[in-house]
């Protein structure tokens, strides 16, 4: 049995580069639209609704063109769509899978696909418009959860959901981005430090759980935009964490189609000393008082 | 992918010799970085269809030549008859639209070809 070709990211992310530096671009917010045009690719939007992809990329003999939803009214969205089909354009190892049997490639977008050329256009596209040294040194002048994936998604007009994905790959804090739709989960990411604790990974379509904020916010009557803040432990939602840490929990709704992003984040992972000592502060500080509440020592 | 790497570097070689240029000769051509050309050509890196292009049309040749898909020096690659992918997955609506923008693009392709 021939094993399917394996996504190379790296192969993707370098492709992305050498993109900016022949445009020379050397700062935010990349202009995707701009870079196509200069590449004298055409672009052309798509305004009707119940259309069956979110992009294309055709050419005929030596002309190329993309196809962009531009009903969906998020930028970043249309901005993900032309940057990704760019990837389908730059990597010419695309060229053999996407245009095996006809010369057009569609694509559909969840940030989820199975398919090796779509994870390395997806990837690619991260990098083309979050390019990871840019978009590192802002998360250092950022704050930290929701608030900075606002901030980033601002600053590199990216839509809230590629930026926090991209937020989850490249934040050195224990951060954990799920997003989810009618209280099950899609898919979730996380930062490379939550590994550590073992917490990188929850199963597609498992419940939101019971009793956290995300929970919450669908058993209330949502509106777009809306947003909720909490805490809740990291056991809630990964199956076997090494260390179960209360997190911070924002909560916002996408708008589309009812989806939910969830941030879970700390500022750190405290190591065990670091909480024994906690523990034993809060039980001394506890000690001084009786059972009745009363303060009996300082 | 490693033997259509070869070819590409293959052709590089051969093209920038047949035209006595030096590697940092086609690179200003290309508006390239100078270590890029000698990349290519050792097969140390595959670059992206922009540089590809450029490359291309610093040497003169097609960029699909470069890559080993047309054995003309000017060939623009083999065009396929049957056009769309995923033909079933798409409504009559989608279709129309995707045979629309693909005429548009013939056009297009049609103009430059009689322009050059």
């Amino acid at each position: 049995m021939t094993m399917p070709p394996k996504a190379d990211r790296g192969r993707a992310v370098q492709a992305a580069r050498e993109l900016l530096e022949n445009a020379k671009v050397v700062d935010a917010p990349v202009d995707p639209f701009a870079i196509a045009r200069g590449m004298e690719i055409v672009l052309q939007p798509i305004d009707k609704e119940n259309v069956d992809f979110s992009g294309c990329l055709l050419r005929e003999g030596q002309v190329w063109g993309i196809l962009y939803r531009n009903d969906i009214n998020v930028e970043g969205f249309k901005r993900f769509t032309v940057a990704h089909e760019l990837g389908h354009h730059e990597m010419t190892h695309h060229h053999d899978a996407i245009f095996a049997n006809g010369n057009l490639h569609a694509s559909q977008s969840n940030f989820t696909s199975n398919l090796w050329h779509e994870q390395e256009a997806d990837c690619f596209a991260a990098e083309l418009l979050m390019p990871s040294g840019l978009f590192t040194a802002a998360i250092h002048d950022t704050t930290i959860g929701l608030p900075a994936i606002k901030s980033l998604s601002d600053r590199f007009l990216t839509s809230l959901t590629s930026t926090a994905i991209r937020y989850a790959g490249l934040s050195h804090d224990p951060v954990a981005i799920i997003v989810s739709e009618r209280s099950c989960i899609l898919y979730c990411f996380t930062s490379p430090c939550m590994r550590t604790i073992r917490a990188d990974y929850i199963e597609r379509a498992t419940r939101v759980p019971a009793g956290t904020e995300t929970d919450r916010h669908f058993k209330s009557s949502p509106s777009p935009g809306d947003e909720r803040q909490g805490r809740s432990y990291l056991s809630a939602w990964f199956e076997k964490p090494t260390r179960d840490l209360e997190f911070n929990e924002d909560v916002i709704d996408l708008g589309r189609y009812g989806k939910v992003l969830t941030v879970l984040h700390a500022t750190e992972i405290p190591d065990e000393e670091e909480i024994e000592e906690l523990d034993m502060e809060e039980d001394a500080e506890a000690n001084k008082f009786n059972r009745d509440g009363k303060r009996i020592s300082w | 992918m490693g033997q259509k790497k070869s070819v590409l570097a293959g052709r590089i070689l051969e093209l920038r010799t047949a035209r006595r240029l030096t590697q940092a000769q086609l690179a200003k051509e290309a508006d390239l970085p100078a270590a890029a050309i000698s990349h290519f050509e050792t097969g140390l890196r595959t670059p992206g269809t922009s540089t590809l292009r450029r490359l291309a049309d610093a040497l003169g040749v097609s960029f699909e030549y470069l890559l080993g898909r047309d054995e003309e020096p000017t060939g623009a690659g083999p065009r396929v008859g049957a056009i769309f992918r995923n033909l079933r997955e798409l409504s009559d609506d989608s279709l129309k639209i995707l045979e629309d923008f693909s005429r548009q693009l013939k056009a297009r392709d049609e103009e430059k070809k009689r322009g050059s």
